[in-house]
């Protein structure tokens, strides 16, 4: 009896939360659809008819186009580097597991990921400023794929040393080099942990902030987290363009999470094992 | 001679981590520690050195206290609230339940959207909508700011601790329950002595990564307040963000920032060990 109560209360708090998670998706579409008059009169009615020119408005004003390009180069070239950084260091040392070096290596890494940005914030800064990285993207690439490269590297490594090694040294006997062992044999048989961590750090990267804000402050290289900092504080009145804003921003990162959700969770939690 | 032609050849593929690594961490930090003990402004190409004197300066700074009790209060309250939704989630979940993928996927979507915009659309909730509800809003009361604040991040990343209970649920075995079940133990005994336990190393994960992710919270604060109103959500964080780009202390901000980072690996490496302490063997 007692038993059925939890949980009929439990399912209801269930009900009550996956309101609430919602709720901010519907808002954000209702705002973006309703014209400025029809929100004053009541947020959460439907509009008479669909105001698409708060899109093209919201294009306009919020650049979100330029934002938009910005965000896809800078998330596609880390994404690219981060896979074949981690994956060729976490090759190295899952092969070289029994080499001191190649351990300390790995503790370093796995140590770094403890460290707050802000400890490193004002150096980068200054080191950017005098190589003349400051406002480029390519200074952004290699910051925020630096950051990455732990986290993607030590979830590999213990993939690497579960492929076996006569793998490799059938190709070896063959006279097939490294290079040719690494990229025919073992980058194939890591496409499972590849396409966790691509996903991963597609969202992470697409949504970075705290480097962004530190080197990405001119208005013609800002990511779509960026361009809408600035354009949310400025404004923040027009509320009907910002939201059709946020839904443009929103609808391809949505959409591409929801077809890799399955990744994204393998990921989580398989990162989670690691600890 | 063949033998080091091999380990070079292994070598070569750590090579392009190692540049990165240095270049992002390891110079940055090593420069950073010999930034704290100079005057650096955050601009000119110069700077002096101070000795011990940003380190002192900090002991006796009154700008510090608030920030702290503020990151402590927003830390410990969304690792504890995040936690205690996302177990409720992760065991409600995992039992038979009719549209289960759906709930699943309301609760992990947000994890896609950007502090920047989650902090937008909850801020045009709160002061539109959460105000009539209870009165003022959330985030524009110093008594309720942090409140606020931590119902955005508990939205925007609830999922992924309600993913690793999950997994961690469906890894204990169904036997303990049955077994359990026959001796007569009824459905809350059953969550006491074999789910809690049995999850401990699920805990070890989500309490300690939340906790030191909250702590060092910047994004959200950032875009949700800046730190207002007038400084009452003024994280470690934003302070030193503030101290480098606002008040131009550059080297001051290292300083703190050197600090903060020691408190933050200390309560990491404890927590961590208190935890694995706590761990059973399945």
């Amino acid at each position: 009896m007692k038993e059925n109560r939890v949980g009929i209360l439990s399912k209801i708090a269930l009900a009550v939360m996956t309101v609430i998670f919602l709720f901010p998706f519907l808002i954000c579409i209702l705002m973006a659809v309703k014209s400025k008059q029809e929100t004053s009169k009541a947020i959460l009615s439907l509009p008479k008819s669909i105001h698409w020119e708060n899109f093209t408005v919201a294009i306009e004003k919020a650049k979100i186009l330029l934002s938009m390009k910005n965000s896809i180069i800078i998330t596609v070239c880390s994404v690219i580097i981060i896979l074949l950084v981690a994956s060729t260091a976490a090759y190295a040392i899952g092969r070289r597991y029994h080499k001191r070096f190649y351990r300390f290596y790995e503790t370093l890494l796995v140590g770094s990921m403890m460290l707050p940005f802000q400890v490193i914030m004002v150096p980068v800064y200054r080191m950017y400023k005098d190589l003349n990285l400051l406002d480029t993207r390519v200074g952004a690439v290699i910051m925020i794929s630096g950051m990455a490269i732990a986290y993607s590297t030590v979830m590999m490594i213990g993939f690497v040393r579960g492929i076996p090694i006569e793998l490799e040294e059938a190709a070896e006997m063959e006279g097939a080099g490294r290079f040719r062992i690494f990229f025919t044999v073992i980058f194939p048989l890591l496409k499972p942990i590849l396409a966790t961590v691509a996903t991963l750090q597609f969202l992470a990267v697409w949504n970075e902030f705290n480097v962004s804000i530190l080197l990405l402050q001119d208005e013609a290289i800002k990511t779509i987290p960026m361009q809408q900092y600035v354009f949310f504080g400025a404004y923040g009145a027009d509320y009907n363009t910002a939201f059709a804003a946020a839904v443009i921003a929103m609808i391809p990162v949505v959409l591409i999470f929801l077809v890799l959700q399955k990744q994204v969770v393998a990921g989580m939690t398989a990162g989670a094992v690691k600890g | 001679m063949k033998r080091i032609k091999r380990e070079i050849s292994y070598f070569v593929f750590l090579i392009p981590s190692l540049l990165l690594f240095v270049f992002c961490i390891a110079y940055p930090f090593i420069s950073g520690i010999q930034l704290a003990f100079t005057d650096w402004d955050g601009i000119s190409r110069t700077y002096n050195y101070v000795g011990f004197d940003n380190f002192i300066k900090l002991l006796s700074d009154r700008n510090v206290v608030q920030p702290i009790k503020t990151t402590v209060i927003y830390g410990v309250g969304v690792t504890a609230l995040n936690n205690v939704l996302a177990l409720f989630l992760a065991v409600t979940l995992s039992k038979k339940l009719k549209g289960k993928a759906f709930f699943k996927t309301s609760f992990f979507v947000p994890l896609a959207i950007s502090a920047v915009l989650a902090s937008f659309v909850w801020k045009y909730i709160d002061s539109n909508m959460l105000s009539a509800l209870f009165g003022h809003s959330l985030l524009g009361k110093r008594e309720t700011v942090l409140l606020g604040i931590i119902l955005i991040s508990l939205w925007n990343n609830l999922g992924s601790n309600v993913m690793i209970y999950m997994a961690g649920i469906t890894g204990i075995s169904k036997d303990y329950e049955e077994a359990a079940m026959i001796d007569g133990a009824n459905g809350r005994q059953r969550f006491f002595h074999i789910t809690v336990p049995m999850l401990m190393p699920s805990f070890t994960i989500c309490i300690t990564l939340t906790l030191t992710a909250s702590l060092r919270e910047f994004g959200t604060v950032l875009a949700a307040t800046g730190g207002g109103p007038a400084g009452s959500s003024q994280t470690v964080a934003i302070l030193i963000y503030d101290y480098m780009f606002k008040y131009s202390r550059a080297g001051y901000a290292q300083a703190i920032s050197l600090v903060f980072m020691f408190f933050l690996v200390i309560i990491g490496l404890v927590l961590t060990k208190f935890f694995r302490s706590k761990e059973v063997e399945a």
